[in-house]
């Protein structure tokens, strides 16, 4: 007998899950193919029309298999490229989308189920927000809900939607549980290198960069303060320390990177001599796929699981040992008071004093000039400073381009820009003088979401300039703070205003910053902080600390008595979930012991039960019975009359039935 | 089977000779507290067994023979004007008693059909506005002639079902015409005596409700009528009027039985009197083969599938 085909034209199963096979994929629209997605668009066309009866059979088997074969060897080709992960995630995707298009079978639909399962798990890899938390547990309620009507059609939507969210709520505390004790694997496979497009700062900044950046509100890492807070204005997050200068652009020096990469072999990592005031905090950041990470100077690791993670630079800057593809969280400690003076100063010194050999001729002699009536570089730094602050140089975002000579064009001619541009000129400027100079990129400010803890985004992006002063060693400089205070002090918003410019020019501005919505914004940036910090943050560490607190001392016997307890708990949940079911197997186990002694009996006497109730038919078959088995199947039959009919505890009757039904069976076989 | 019953059961034999299934499914109806359509030709011991019953189980009893022009006051009651007490007082019609044999029912105009059958629904009679108890039990056995006779008015579907059971009798065999013959016709003189007083056939009614159904069997009476309404081989499907009075009435076999839980046979034994005259369409040329429902039991089985 072959299986039962699914009707086609109609069935509500196989259109929800065509519809959320097309959700899955438009969430996955990053590491799928295109061709991939426009291949699941087809499969999900085809099953709709199917449904809606334009088309009465799905693809021949055939059909599909010859366009399998094809799909096969296009993922392979392109698999190369991609790496094992996004191969198999592609491959994934496109094997639902063929099996979507054949689906006639309830043996199909449960392989689309199961494979959509996986298909959601794919999405967490690649997204583990709130946000996407909330998105992928919807799709899982559409993929339930689909196998829900599979098996009971005739069930009310709504009818239906209560039963889901009762095995929800049945589920959620096994999901803890589990979630609590399952040990912490670190995954099996390699994220791929690099995000697509990199958000966030540049290894590179030409001065004219950061004005796009500036304007996204996307978040770049959240950190939380055990108890001191920094001052307002020091709340300087270094990421990069550009050292490289080729009269247009700054970028990472090569020199550094090599140097760092040496170390790194030789495990001679930085300790910078620290003293003064420190503060302890976390900060989780958002993946960027870059190395970089946040902290305030001078930031060190704080403890070992930090440690692990961390590289300290010899600049200063801290680096992942792995790239950002997931959110991170890491611990800090930095003290601010503390100089930027211990490393390897003159090569460090060195490195900081190239300059491109020509270009930029006004800037020259403007530094020359100034050189000449301030011999001290600390008063050098400071008439830099003091230039900045005459009323004609302007803060803005969106500078005119500055194509040749840019230091030239800024300085003398436009005199309006933002971080980047005064940061470049200055450091340029201490350069031309022979001041140890670079440029450092981060963030700065950040919007307090709860007590001590702060969301820093993207529009914090902000520049600012270290020179060498002597035993002072790196002194920071910040030119921007001079051309618009206010965009230090009150952030970048009250900067615009005051220049008569706006983040985003929209109809939304008014909304976006009336109380309600901030309050709002700081809602879920709290809450998005807390599912970092609680949720996506449980590691191994953590799941030791737990058991530590539950337990004391960890031992091997007290830990294996907790699973046993944990598993015992889970146990008698699902038994709890079960017993009413379990409980009505019980009487169709009667049943199915009583049909298998009619099933004996019948062919032994050759007079089928067909609709005959049970009393009756032991009387019409009694007289073509052997005188034992006649008893024993008397036995049988009052045995299930007192199991289905009568209103008894039925417990010893299983035993007894699967007695009587033994006994029958084989006085039967004796007289045969 | 409870001794009482037994007994009543084996009086009526002796009365209506070798029809003891319909005589059980008689005393089935009355305790299961269902009035009793019996459906036959003329002279097959109709009102014999009507009478014993009445007789056997210690009831008031009363018979209307119907006709065309019997009107509806006719059988329940009038209100005539009483000239020594200057006022009106009511006349309670044959209706007021225990058991009332309506006699060939349908031979009657709707009119008078329809009253009858709204006083036993309602067990009470409204007369210009005043309303009438009817004495407790009441139970009334109306007798039908098949309805192909001339100058009938066979009963519409929908007060058929107020009928809990309708039995036929049919042609009694060899054996039991001969013994009839020999006894002889004492129809009028001889009084059966009260087997049971109407307290305790009560009593008795009250005890089949607690008669247990188990999920199987309530499932079973489910899938019977279900049936019935999904195959378009049924022209009147079974109301859910009918599957309770399946089961009511297969609990007072049960219990007639001796049985405090009800088994599939129970259902089955009822059923065709139950069903039977429910399921048919009185369009349909009445036949008296209890096809319809005997199909029915055929099809479904009594174990869950």
């Amino acid at each position: 007998m072959s299986p039962p085909r699914l009707p086609i034209a109609g069935h509500k199963a196989s259109l929800t899950i065509a519809v959320l096979f097309a959700l899955i994929t438009l969430s996955l629209s990053e590491p799928a193919l295109l061709w991939v997605m426009l291949l699941a668009g087809c499969s999900v066309m085809v099953r709709v029309a199917l449904y809606l009866g334009w088309y009465h059979s799905a693809p021949s088997v055939r059909t599909i298999n010859l366009l399998a074969v094809l799909c096969a060897i296009a993922l392979a080709w392109f698999g190369v490229s991609l790496g094992l992960l996004l191969s198999m995630v592609n491959l994934l995707i496109m094997a639902c989308a063929l099996k979507l298009m054949i689906m006639t079978r309830r043996k199909d639909f449960l392989q689309l189920f199961t494979a959509m399962l996986f298909l959601i798990g794919c999405g967490f890899i690649f997204a583990q927000s709130i946000s996407a938390l909330t998105m992928y547990l919807v799709l899982l309620g559409l993929a339930l809900l689909s196998l829900l009507s599979a098996f009971a059609p005739s069930l009310a939507l709504i009818k239906q939607l209560r039963l889901l969210g009762m095995m929800f709520i049945q589920a959620a505390p096994i999901a803890v549980m589990l979630f609590l004790i399952m040990p912490q694997l670190s995954p099996l496979w390699k994220m791929p290198t690099a995000k697509s497009t990199a958000t966030g700062l540049s290894e590179q900044v030409t001065p004219g960069d950061i004005a796009s950046l500036s304007q996204s509100s996307e978040l770049a890492f959240t950190a939380s303060f055990d108890e001191n807070l920094p001052p307002a204005s020091e709340r300087y997050w270094r990421a990069l320390t550009l050292e490289d200068f080729d009269g247009k652009t700054w970028s990472v020096s090569q020199i550094r990177r090599d140097l760092r990469t040496q170390f790194q072999k030789q495990s001679n990592e930085f300790s910078p001599s620290v003293s003064g005031t420190s503060f302890r905090y976390q900060v989780i950041a958002e993946p960027t796929g870059q190395r970089w990470l946040y902290g305030i100077d001078i930031a060190s690791p704080d403890g070992q699981s930090a440690n692990e993670l961390i590289w300290q630079g010899h600049d200063y800057q801290l680096i992942a040992r792995e790239p950002l593809m997931s959110k991170r969280a890491y611990r800090l400690i930095s003290y601010p008071a503390a100089s930027l003076n211990s490393g390897h100063t003159r090569f460090d010194k060195n490195l900081n004093l190239r300059i491109p050999e020509s270009g930029n001729p006004r800037t020259q002699a403007l530094a020359s000039q100034l050189r000449q009536r301030f011999s001290s570089d600390a008063e050098y730094a400071q008439a830099i400073m003091q230039r900045f602050a005459d009323p004609v140089y302007r803060y803005t975002l969106e500078p005119e381009p500055m194509q040749t000579n840019p230091v030239d064009m800024f300085l003398f001619d436009k005199q309006a820009g933002f971080c980047s541009h005064y940061a470049s000129t200055m450091a340029y400027l201490l350069r031309l003088a022979n001041i140890p100079a670079r440029m450092v990129t981060g963030y700065h400010g950040g919007e307090e979401i709860s007590p001590n803890v702060f969301t820093v985004r993207q529009y914090d992006a902000h520049a600012w300039v270290e020179a060498w002063l002597g035993e002072r060693g790196w002194v920071r400089f910040d030119p921007t703070s001079v051309v618009a205070p206010a965009r230090l002090e009150f952030g970048l918003q009250r900067a615009l205003e005051e220049s008569g410019e706006t983040i985003n020019a929209s109809a939304f501005d008014g909304l976006y910053q009336s109380a309600g919505f901030t309050e709002l914004r700081r809602f879920f940036a709290n809450v998005d902080y807390l599912w970092s910090r609680w949720v996506l943050g449980f590691d191994a560490h953590s799941q030791r600390n737990l058991f530590k607190r539950l337990l004391g001392e960890l031992s091997a016997g007290k830990l294996a008595i907790l699973f046993v307890c944990v598993l015992f708990l889970i146990a008698a949940l699902l038994a709890l979930y079960f017993l009413p079911s379990w409980q009505r197997q019980r009487i169709v186990q009667h049943q199915r012991l009583y049909l298998l002694g009619v099933e004996a009996v019948a062919s032994y006497a050759g007079i089928p039960r067909s609709t005959q109730p049970p009393q009756r038919y032991c009387e019409s078959i009694k007289p073509h019975l052997p005188e034992a088995a006649r008893t024993s199947f008397e036995n049988l039959t009052l045995a299930f009359i007192d199991a289905s009919y009568r209103q008894r505890a039925s417990s010893g009757l299983v035993s007894e039935m699967k007695q009587s039904l033994k006994q029958l069976r084989r006085n039967l076989r004796r007289k045969k | 089977m409870k001794s009482e019953f037994h007994a009543v059961v084996r009086a009526l034999s002796q009365r209506v000779i070798g029809k003891t299934e319909q005589i059980k499914l008689a005393v089935t109806c009355l305790l299961a507290n269902g009035h009793l359509l019996i459906e036959d030709l003329p002279g097959m011991g109709k009102t014999t067994l009507s009478h014993s019953l009445s007789d056997a189980l210690g009831m008031a009893f009363s018979r209307v023979q119907f006709t065309s022009d019997l009107l509806p006051s006719d059988m329940l009651g009038v209100n005539i004007f009483d000239k020594g007490a200057q006022q009106f007082s009511f006349r309670e019609g044959p209706i007021f008693t225990q058991l009332l044999l309506a006699d060939e029912i349908n031979r009657a105009s709707p009119k008078t059909q329809s009253a009858l059958l709204e006083a036993m629904e309602e067990k009470q009679v409204s007369i210009d506005g005043v309303t009438y108890p009817l004495p407790s039990p009441f139970f009334v056995i109306g007798t039908q002639n098949p309805g192909y006779q001339s100058g009938t008015y066979p009963l519409p579907e929908s007060q058929l079902d107020r009928f809990l059971m309708r039995i036929s009798l049919g042609y009694p065999n060899w054996e039991a015409e001969k013994a009839m013959l020999k006894s002889g016709s004492q129809r009028t003189f001889d009084h059966l005596n009260s087997l049971m007083t109407a307290e305790t056939l009560e009593m008795h009614q009250k005890a089949v409700s607690d008669v247990h159904a188990s999920d199987d069997v309530l499932n079973y009476v489910l899938r019977l009528v279900t049936r019935s309404r999904e195959d378009s081989h049924y022209p009147n499907p079974l109301s859910p009027r009918a599957t309770k009075a399946l089961l009511h009435a297969a609990r007072a076999w049960a219990y007639l039985h001796e049985r405090d839980y009800v088994v599939p046979e129970d259902v089955q034994a009822i059923f065709i009197a139950v069903a039977e005259h429910r399921l048919r369409s009185s369009r349909s040329d009445l036949q008296n083969d209890d096809v319809l429902s005997q199909t029915l039991l055929d099809d479904v089985d009594p174990l869950a599938a």
